[in-house]
């Protein structure tokens, strides 16, 4: 059989045959932990069950938003595959929204699944004895929008924010050279824009200005994610005044759309850079040659600087930003204790992501099919390759947000150097938390080379083990093996047990292709 | 009478300080293969990805099948076969879906006739994109350019992954039948010695700017190496030599004109031998020559007479 199939019926065909053929899996991946999210959650926690549904498609928005919006912005360049596109005798703006769109189904059908299995869960598993589309205001005692049945409330939210948060990242990070990229680009843009928002908030505050104040609470509405907070505003409940909320939405996102579709796919990544320095380097006779690195040793370290720096040093700006921003919302004084402990919990937030995200960059560039050929083919000893790179990231990674958490202890107790014991254990604990989150995400993208593939069974295989091992230490032991001891012996089997997964594949050349 | 096909008119390009491409003109008539030679950047790929409406001119004009590539570049694309140096294409997709899921974005597709060059390029229908060698990601490459039947097929040095018998095949088959077909072929490559026996037509690029244009046959007529005595090389005007190298106690110039050049040493008595030159010398002379400057350069093996 080597006849050819028909031909498709029409460019949207096309398009839409390939986005979905490129999502199915994302599709189901995400289902996946959203749905393992709640059994988890319900294995841990079953008492607060309600909580989960505010919980999960909360982490749900940000971490599909983010990570599915990376992938829409820089998902083609990083495959190399975006000149080929741009070749094709279509506006780009076709294949910029038929990406987009299915990213956005990629990240709303997991999060009805959820919501319908919650139900379900709810209704017919536990028996609970109120009625979950009541329950919201039974615990928290509103009406998001002024929607009478709170799961579709949260339904509702939930879709729109991760929409929204989706449409902010593909935007902000198109037309860049790969995933990672696009990431930390869209990523500190967020910050940046909640940043102002919020202190325009702080200047009305402060000089009383309760037009600003509205305007600015209005403007939340094209934030990015910030329509799904706009439902919860109780003001908005009691005097049910949304059009303005509505029209800032629907303009914001709509230019924001609008920008997206214009700028997708016009720029070839690292073109206007490429050809320069080539020419530049053809053209000039003389030019300057700096001196050979030390080692090799040297050399790939240099090289893994160069690329978890910037990621670094970005989510320590957002770090920052984020505070300050935490700080300028608070309606009352906070003190420098509360600063602490805020710059505490947004350190670990980022530092979960950017430990993701950097494992899954220490081999980005290198496992690359070209350039995977390139270093191999050089005269380089594997271990020493892989070994420096893992070491010199993660030295960086644990070293920055050692760093902060020690600045967010001492903000919280300024005597604690007296008695830094238990702080410095804590950081500690967390330093291989994230360590283990930075190894699987490494090893998982050695493995698939996909970086979404990869962030997907990262948090997967974290929320799985983690549930594991409490259900196994409830339910078998009766909590005798729950202890911080056992934790950490875990830690380190998990850790040694994605390094050697990790090493094994980058010396093998192991890959299964997702997709 | 002149039908051109591309036009650049006196086109400037830069990025940031760098100026890839400075005033370039050049002309392709309608049914030509035309050989656009050039070192590795020099700024061969920025113009083709002009001419593809991929990026944009700073100044200067460009018309392609009679069409602005900036203001018109899906009517131009419809029209135009490209195949890119290293083209990356869709990993997951087998190669009859590749195909299949392209068709419906040219107008003028011809399925049948993607079968039958699928089949006489011997493409594996069934193999996933990824898993297919260079020389087959090309083959394929070729079938999607070709199976809309172009007016023009722009081919940005497409033989470089293939193997020294696919790269003839190429040469000789695909472009002698592309041009019995009467389609323009624009060739961006650095292998001369492959472009030669199929160009009617050659430009050199060097340093973003066009510094030769003719047929390819004019070209070798033109430019030729004179051997003589180092001390008669005084009577030639300095502008038409290319290259000048020592060749033991003689002088071995590469003159532009050389009808002219032969003439003159003739009239004046000078002693010379005359050597005919391929394309990849006449290059170096026009890229790497060392013109009218004093050569300081240790002597260097010259092209032996045939």
């Amino acid at each position: 059989m080597n006849d050819l199939p028909q031909p498709m019926r029409s460019v949207w065909h096309s398009l839409l045959w390939k986005e979905w053929h490129e999502h199915k899996w994302k599709l189901a991946a995400l289902t996946a932990v959203s749905v393992g999210a709640l059994i988890a959650f319900d294995l841990v926690a079953p008492d607060s069950l309600l909580s989960a549904l505010i919980g999960i498609p909360t982490a749900f928005c940000i971490l599909a938003g983010t990570f599915l919006g990376m992938s829409t912005a820089g998902g083609e360049s990083g495959r190399k595959t975006l000149p080929f596109l741009q070749s094709l005798p279509i506006p780009m703006w076709q294949p910029g929204a038929v990406k987009l769109s299915m990213a956005a189904v990629t990240a709303i059908l997991p999060l009805l699944v959820f919501i319908v299995v919650f139900w379900v869960w709810w209704t017919f598993l536990w028996f609970f004895s109120i009625d979950i589309s009541q329950a919201g205001i039974h615990r928290f005692h509103y009406h998001p929008w002024g929607i009478p049945n709170w799961l579709a409330a949260t339904a509702a939210g939930s879709a729109l924010g991760v929409s929204s948060l989706l449409l902010w990242m593909a935007a902000m990070g198109s037309n860049r050279s790969d995933e990672v990229r696009s990431g930390a680009i869209g990523f500190l843009i967020i910050c940046m824009v909640w940043f102002v928002l919020a202190s325009g908030l702080e200047l009305a505050e402060k000089w009383h200005l309760p037009t600003l104040k509205y305007g600015v609470k209005v403007l939340f509405a094209a934030a990015p994610g910030g329509v799904a907070f706009v439902g919860i505003d109780k003001q908005l409940e009691n005097h049910f005044v949304w059009w303005p909320h509505f029209l800032a939405a629907t303009l914001g996102h709509g230019c924001l759309l609008a920008w997206y579709l214009r700028r997708f796919g016009k720029v070839v990544p690292g073109s206007s850079r490429s050809d320069g320095k080539t020419l530049a380097l053809a053209g000039a006779k003389y030019q300057h040659l700096a001196p050979p690195m030390r080692s090799r040793l040297t050399a790939i370290a240099w090289k893994q600087v160069r690329e978890t720096g910037p990621l670094v040093l970005m989510a320590i700006g957002s770090i920052f930003l984020m505070t300050t921003l935490a700080y300028l919302f608070n309606d009352r004084r906070v003190s420098i204790h509360e600063v602490g402990q805020t710059l505490s919990g947004i350190t670990m937030s980022v530092g979960f992501f950017v430990a993701l995200v950097a494992g899954i960059g220490v081999f980005l560039e290198d496992l690359k099919p070209r350039v995977d050929d390139f270093w191999r083919s050089r005269p380089v000893n594997y271990l020493l390759w892989f070994g420096v790179k893992f070491v010199v990231g993660a030295v960086i990674l644990i070293t920055t947000f050692g760093l902060l958490m020690l600045l967010a202890h001492w903000l919280i107790d300024r005597s604690f150097l007296r008695n830094a014991m238990h702080p410095i254990l804590t950081a500690g604990f967390f330093g291989l938390v994230f360590l283990l989150i930075y190894t699987l995400s490494m090893a998982t993208y050695c493995v698939l080379r996909q970086p979404l593939y990869a962030a997907v069974l990262t948090i997967g295989l974290l929320m799985g083990g983690w549930i594991a091992f409490l259900w196994i230490c409830h339910d078998f032991f009766g909590d005798s093996l729950l202890s911080w001891q056992t934790a950490l012996v875990l830690l380190l089997l998990s850790q040694v047990a994605a390094t050697v997964l990790a090493w094994q594949a980058v010396k093998r050349n192991w890959q299964i292709a997702a997709i | 009478m002149s039908d051109p096909v591309i036009e650049f008119e006196a086109v400037s390009k830069s990025f940031r300080r760098n100026q890839v491409l400075r005033e370039m003109s050049l002309q392709v008539e309608r049914g030509h293969t035309f050989a656009f030679l050039g070192r590795n950047g020099a700024g061969k790929t920025t113009a083709i990805r002009m001419l593809l409406g991929l990026l944009d001119r700073d100044a200067g004009e460009i018309s392609v099948l009679g069409l602005d590539p900036t203001r018109q570049p899906l009517e131009l694309r419809a029209r135009v076969g490209y195949l890119a140096e290293d083209q990356t294409m869709y990993g997951w997709m087998r190669a009859a879906e590749m195909l299949s899921f392209i068709a419906p974005f040219y107008p003028t597709w011809d399925h049948d006739l993607a079968q039958k060059y699928a089949r006489e390029f011997e493409v594996p229908l069934q193999t996933k994109i990824k898993h297919l060698s260079k020389g087959q990601n090309v083959r394929l490459g070729l079938v999607l350019a070709l199976a809309h039947r172009p007016e023009l097929v722009i081919l940005d040095d497409p033989a470089l992954g293939l193997d020294p018998i696919m790269r003839k095949q190429f040469n000789r088959d695909l472009i002698t039948h592309l041009q019995g077909e009467g389609r323009t072929v624009f060739y961006s490559s650095h292998l001369l010695y492959e472009v030669e026996p199929v160009a009617d037509e050659v430009a050199i690029l060097d340093q973003g700017s066009i510094i030769r244009q003719c047929s390819t046959e004019e070209l070798r007529q033109d430019v030729k190496q004179i051997m003589l005595a180092r001390e008669a090389v005084a009577v030639l005007d300095g502008k038409s030599i290319l290259d000048k190298r020592p060749n033991g106690q003689e002088m071995a110039i590469v003159v532009e004109g050389a009808e002219a050049a032969i003439a003159k040493f003739q009239s004046e008595g000078v002693e010379h031998r005359v050597i005919d030159l391929n394309l990849d010398e006449i290059f170096e002379a026009y890229v790497v020559g060392q013109g009218d400057e004093e050569s300081t350069a240790a002597a260097e093996p010259v092209a032996s007479p045939r």
